[in-house]
């Protein structure tokens, strides 16, 4: 008798902790997945962005565009899974400055109500300039804007 | 009470294969989702990395057809729009696979990028071609491109 109420008072509480474990076991890994997912989506969602602006400054920086300003609504998604996302860009000169050389965008989205960031970077001609602006995904008017000065310089910029 | 020790014994055995079992379907399901979602961010990494090689023109546009060091690096024809590369921008890159010649009249090192076709050979001198680490330099993306030892681009997945 003694011998089986041993058993039950090890086998009790071994069992209850299952019950916790694989839900907690679960979850912690269905976290990841989610989180791996998410982040893969904001990936692919920075390279289109990253993409379109590059042509749009290719496209305006050709000698048969005139000043003028053009926008371009990327057709991105304005959610990934009910979150929006918020991009910044930073530009930056690939090698010295003063030897008028090539620069790079680097453009970082976050998504809204979770720690995912994601960082590409797309390389402009040595015309480029960017203006701070802050590109949000579910804003009705979510684009990119290129403006181009009569001096030939490209002013670059989110919208909406 | 022998009766009921057996029972134990193969609820118990019982109760540990399922444990084991659950843990290794679950975890084998979730590394090929996880390993599936690598290989489409690598995917997308370099679909970015050939965008800005190929749809780049770089500066200045006519690089290819000068012995001028490039400011930035793209292989794109400037005369072109979309995917057509510049041969003159490509030619310029140092040749891996062709073999280097030495010329000893010049007292220099061509780099080859001969087709082979009807007996003919075309060299570059090597000092005004660009090399990997030129190239990794002018695409300066910190953690896009690693240039290994062995002159081959390499990519790398984290971003």
């Amino acid at each position: 008798m003694t011998h089986i109420t041993i058993e039950y008072m090890i086998m009790i509480p071994i069992l209850i902790m299952q019950i916790f474990l694989f839900p907690l076991t679960a979850s912690w890994l269905m976290n990841i997945w989610v989180d791996s997912r998410r982040s893969l989506a904001l990936k692919e969602v920075a390279s289109h962005l990253g993409s379109t602006i590059q042509q749009l400054y290719f496209a305006m920086n050709h000698e048969t565009i005139s000043a003028g300003t053009a926008t371009y609504s990327p057709g991105l998604p304005p959610f990934i899974e009910n979150n929006h996302y918020i991009g910044n860009a930073t530009l930056r000169t690939v090698l010295d400055p003063a030897l008028n050389s090539s620069k790079v965008l680097e453009l970082t989205l976050k998504l809204a109500r979770t720690q995912i960031t994601t960082t590409t970077s797309v390389i402009l001609g040595p015309n480029v300039l960017w203006r701070e602006s802050t590109f949000v995904s579910n804003s009705t008017h979510a684009c990119v804007s290129a403006e181009k000065f009569p001096n030939g310089t490209i002013c670059l910029y989110f919208g909406g | 009470m022998v009766s009921s020790t057996i029972d134990h014994m193969v609820a118990t055995v019982v109760f540990l294969g399922a444990i084991l079992l659950f843990i290794g379907l679950f975890n084998q399901t979730i590394q090929t989702a996880i390993l599936y979602q690598r290989h489409r961010s690598l995917a997308t990494k370099c679909s970015d990395l050939l965008d800005n090689m190929l749809l780049n023109p770089c500066n200045p546009l006519d690089w290819g057809k000068s012995n001028c060091t490039p400011t930035g690096f793209g292989l794109q024809d400037p005369e072109f729009m979309q995917y057509r590369l510049s041969p003159f921008s490509l030619m310029r890159l140092l040749s891996s696979s062709g073999n280097r010649v030495y010329y000893n009249r010049t007292g220099k090192w061509y780099s080859n990028v001969s087709w082979g076709i009807g007996g003919g050979y075309l060299l570059l001198q090597e000092s005004e071609c660009i090399n990997y680490s030129t190239a990794s330099k002018l695409f300066r993306s910190k953690r896009n491109l690693r240039i290994p030892t062995n002159n081959q681009p390499d990519f790398d997945s984290e971003c």
